[in-house]
């Protein structure tokens, strides 16, 4: 399969659910530095313990997120790695791994706060998402 | 020298250098930008905008492929930016914070506010830049009357408006143009689609080459 061209990419990044308020425009910067990587079955994306730099969106495939050998979640199209590892550099407390061939983009952290340096719109439209993130998750 | 930079094409860029403007506006509200050149960069955001509605018009009923919707998204994107450059610009020469006032009341949801405000701009604006842009707050046939009138544009098909588009020289703008073509399956706007697949930047580019396989 081709390499997803820009359009393509902002089409995939559309389904983020952290990215929902940006404008196709901004969403086209993000996905300027956003790259595709392919990932075959068994690999392990994320690991126990380790920090990760990127948030991945999965663009096809299936992950399976583990702690403890215990699965959690399946992970699948236009679900989302490592949210809050754009934010929070701490290691992860769990296992992602792929049960069949997997394509993600991935945004480096790096590149993604190059881009809101310049960006002010962009990360006021994340950090209220990130806002209405946590008051979900106090209020539950 | 700031002023000056207002004359770039990047909008972003013009829009950083209007904010710094309105900025400096409010610390030294003597300060004159002088008329002519505010007169001429307001009719340049006017003209852009009446542009921006032409190639807007021919999906305003039709834009539901992927490429599509994001070309439409884009273009009402832009007008609502521009509308805000304009009142920016008018706040130069103009009381700005009563242009403000009249800027929130036109994207309000309030219709006597809406009414003042038309009114407000009617009474204060002088006679060009009512005649520029009045009928660009009323919605539907006037605004393609009077991009005629003013500075007489056409009235575009899906085709042309593309083609235009492609042209613009506006990267995100261009790629949606070519991938919306691709959709619609416009084979005749090869021809336009080819040059860009060899001379653009990376990303246009990349989606000609697909618009071109696509298109056969």
């Amino acid at each position: 399969m081709a390499e997803l061209n820009i359009i393509e990419k902002v089409i995939a990044l559309e389904a983020v659910d952290l990215l929902k308020n940006l404008s196709a425009e901004q969403l086209s910067r993000i996905a300027s530095i956003a790259k595709e990587i392919r990932y075959p079955p068994g690999k392990v994306i994320i690991g126990p313990d380790t920090t990760i730099d990127a948030l991945l969106v999965i663009l096809e495939g299936a992950v399976s997120i583990a702690r403890d050998n215990i699965e959690l979640h399946v992970a699948h199209q236009n679900e989302v790695l490592g949210a809050w590892a754009l934010f929070d550099p701490e290691p992860m407390s769990v296992t992602a791994k792929t049960i069949e061939d997997t394509r993600v983009l991935s945004i480096s952290r790096d590149d993604f706060y190059d881009l809101l340096s310049d960006n002010t719109e962009i990360t006021a439209s994340i950090f209220a998402m990130l806002v209405k993130r946590f008051r979900q998750l106090v209020e539950r | 020298m700031l002023f000056q930079s207002y004359n770039e094409d990047d909008l972003s860029v013009r829009t950083n250098v209007l904010k710094a403007l309105n900025h400096l506006r409010d610390k030294a509200p003597k300060l004159n930008f002088g008329r002519e050149s505010v007169h001429q960069y307001i009719n340049r955001e006017a003209r852009y905008y009446y542009e921006m509605a032409y190639v807007l018009s021919p999906f305003r009923d039709n834009h539901e492929t992927p490429a599509a919707r994001l070309l439409f998204a884009t273009v009402e994107d832009r007008l609502r930016r521009t509308l805000e450059r304009l009142f920016r610009l008018l706040g130069l020469k103009y009381p700005p914070k009563e242009m403000h006032a009249a800027y929130l009341a036109l994207n309000g949801k309030k219709s006597d506010e809406y009414a003042a405000a038309i009114e407000f701009l009617d009474n204060v604006l002088e006679r060009d830049l009512k005649r520029w842009l009045l009928p660009l707050l009323d919605e539907g046939a006037r605004v393609t009357q009077t991009g005629r009138d003013l500075f007489g544009l056409e009235e575009k098909d899906q085709r042309a408006a593309l083609k235009e588009l492609m042209r613009s020289g506006d990267a995100w703008l261009t790629a949606c143009a070519v991938a919306t073509a691709a959709e619609l399956g416009l084979r005749d706007l090869r021809t336009d689609i080819e040059p860009l697949s060899r001379k653009s930047g990376a990303d246009v580019g990349m989606v000609a080459r697909a618009a071109l396989a696509t298109l056969g």
